[in-house]
């Protein structure tokens, strides 16, 4: 996936909408810069299959050396696939953020949140904020 | 007003020495704007209300931006385990297998908390901080290395790591103050100390610190190792290693005597200004809820 289509939120997570059955279904991952800022990344523990959540829900856990982090569904839905691979291959984080690495897809149930999330632009222009 | 150090009635000079911090950190070189912090000093609990607290002053930093650096010890000895490990691991250590356990929320290793200050640091994104997890972990164990010069340690004896051991594809071990991260604050044993547990290199770690973020905020915490525990006995403290001034001990008033200058000097580093103060009401009751519902139920605990 190209960076430039995907939308963003504001905890860094990508998001990329695909129409399914009538419906909606985001893959989620997390970009490039918080992968750089999370820096050795040790551990994830990934969402379950069939879990609901809700938008801006922590749904994923990441460890560096010592940080434990939270990782944010943007979109309200239910989890319908895991990239279970991931787990022992954690470098796919870094060499390949919006591909291989991609987290997990949730079945949106509610489209209200996401409007809240950023353009390619936008989150740009956050990054350069925060650096 | 200046804060006047005495230990055993003997003022104290403090020393511009700093210890040493590998440069491979980009510490925070351009004084920040001062940030309100809050400054809690509690008594000793239960390790479950310690993490419930951390817990809810991270949320606090996280939904209002209020900064805050606690100090606290341990009610009983007590046995943490780092978020990701598993429960059944702490049968690998014989020696604690007897104490209360609590789960951390943030990663690493287990702890023995016994002879031990604990301090808590939350800050929210905006400080400017919590961007390099490494640089800020750095910047408090160097506040503390500088805290215990002033009390009259060697300063040339304390030191900060500079690589992670083992390497990656190794197993590490189970106490988090057996295993080594860059940044973790080490002391050198007296050449003239015949010890119990002699460690590579004389260099034993003394303070190691761990992290959780939540919502761009960033909880630190961690504990300095004061003294040997009977339930860590392959570990020795900053009294153990012969470099302490004479007769001290890692009683009460030290640990707040350590506290007070440790606070001054990661204020000082990090651009916060602090004010005493105390957990509120709310927070209060936020922390028992948490202490029930998390951190005392065998759910939580043995989660993994």
């Amino acid at each position: 996936m190209k960076p430039e289509e995907l939308l963003y939120a504001k905890t860094h997570e990508w998001v990329a909408i695909e129409e399914t059955d009538g419906g909606k279904t985001a893959t989620i991952g997390i970009s490039a810069y918080a992968v750089e800022s999370l820096t050795d990344l040790v551990f994830i523990e990934l969402p379950k299959q069939g879990r609901t959540v809700a938008a801006l829900e922590s749904f994923c856990e990441v460890e560096s050396v010592k940080a434990v982090s939270d990782i944010y569904s943007p979109v309200a839905g239910e989890v319908t696939e895991v990239n279970t691979p991931l787990a022992d291959a954690l470098e796919w984080l870094s060499d390949d953020p919006y591909g291989a690495g991609w987290i997990a897809k949730v079945k949106i149930t509610d489209d209200a949140p996401l409007a809240g999330l950023l353009d390619y632009d936008a989150y740009q222009k956050m990054c350069a904020e925060e650096a | 007003m200046p804060l006047r150090l005495t230990l055993f009635g003997e003022p104290l000079t403090p020393t511009n020495e700093r210890a040493r911090c590998h440069a491979s950190h980009n510490l925070v070189s351009t004084p920040l704007p001062a940030l309100p912090c809050r400054l809690l000093h509690n008594a000793p609990a239960a390790g479950d209300w310690n993490m419930a607290v951390d817990d809810v002053l991270l949320d606090t930093v996280a939904d209002q931006g209020l900064a805050a650096l606690r100090f606290y010890r341990w009610g009983e000895p007590t046995l943490s385990l780092g978020y990701f490990q598993a429960h059944t691991e702490r049968s690998r250590h014989s020696s604690s297998r007897a104490l209360p356990m609590v789960r951390r929320t943030t990663g690493g290793g287990a702890l023995v908390h016994d002879h031990e200050l604990t301090y808590a640091l939350t800050l929210p994104a905006s400080s400017g901080h919590t961007k390099d997890p490494t640089a800020l972990t750095c910047l408090v164990h160097r506040a503390l290395s500088e805290a215990l010069a002033s009390l009259g340690f060697p300063s040339e004896a304390i030191s900060t790591c500079a690589a992670a051991i083992p390497a990656a594809d190794q197993p590490e071990p189970f106490l988090c103050f057996q295993r080594r991260s860059r940044g973790d604050l080490l002391a050198r044993e007296a050449s003239s100390k015949k010890l119990p547990m002699p460690a590579a290199e004389g260099l034993h770690k003394v303070c190691g610190s761990a992290q959780r973020r939540r919502r761009g905020a960033l909880l630190q915490h961690g504990g300095v190792l004061l003294g040997r525990s009977r339930h860590a006995p392959e570990l020795l403290g900053m009294m153990d290693l012969g470099i302490e001034p004479g007769g001290c001990i890692p009683d009460s008033d030290f640990c707040e005597t350590l506290a007070e200058a440790w606070a001054t000097r990661i204020a000082e580093t990090a651009g916060l200004t602090l004010a005493p103060s105390e957990l509120s009401q709310a927070e209060q009751q936020a922390a028992q809820t948490l202490m029930e519902e998390r951190f005392r139920s065998t759910e939580w605990t043995q989660r993994r």
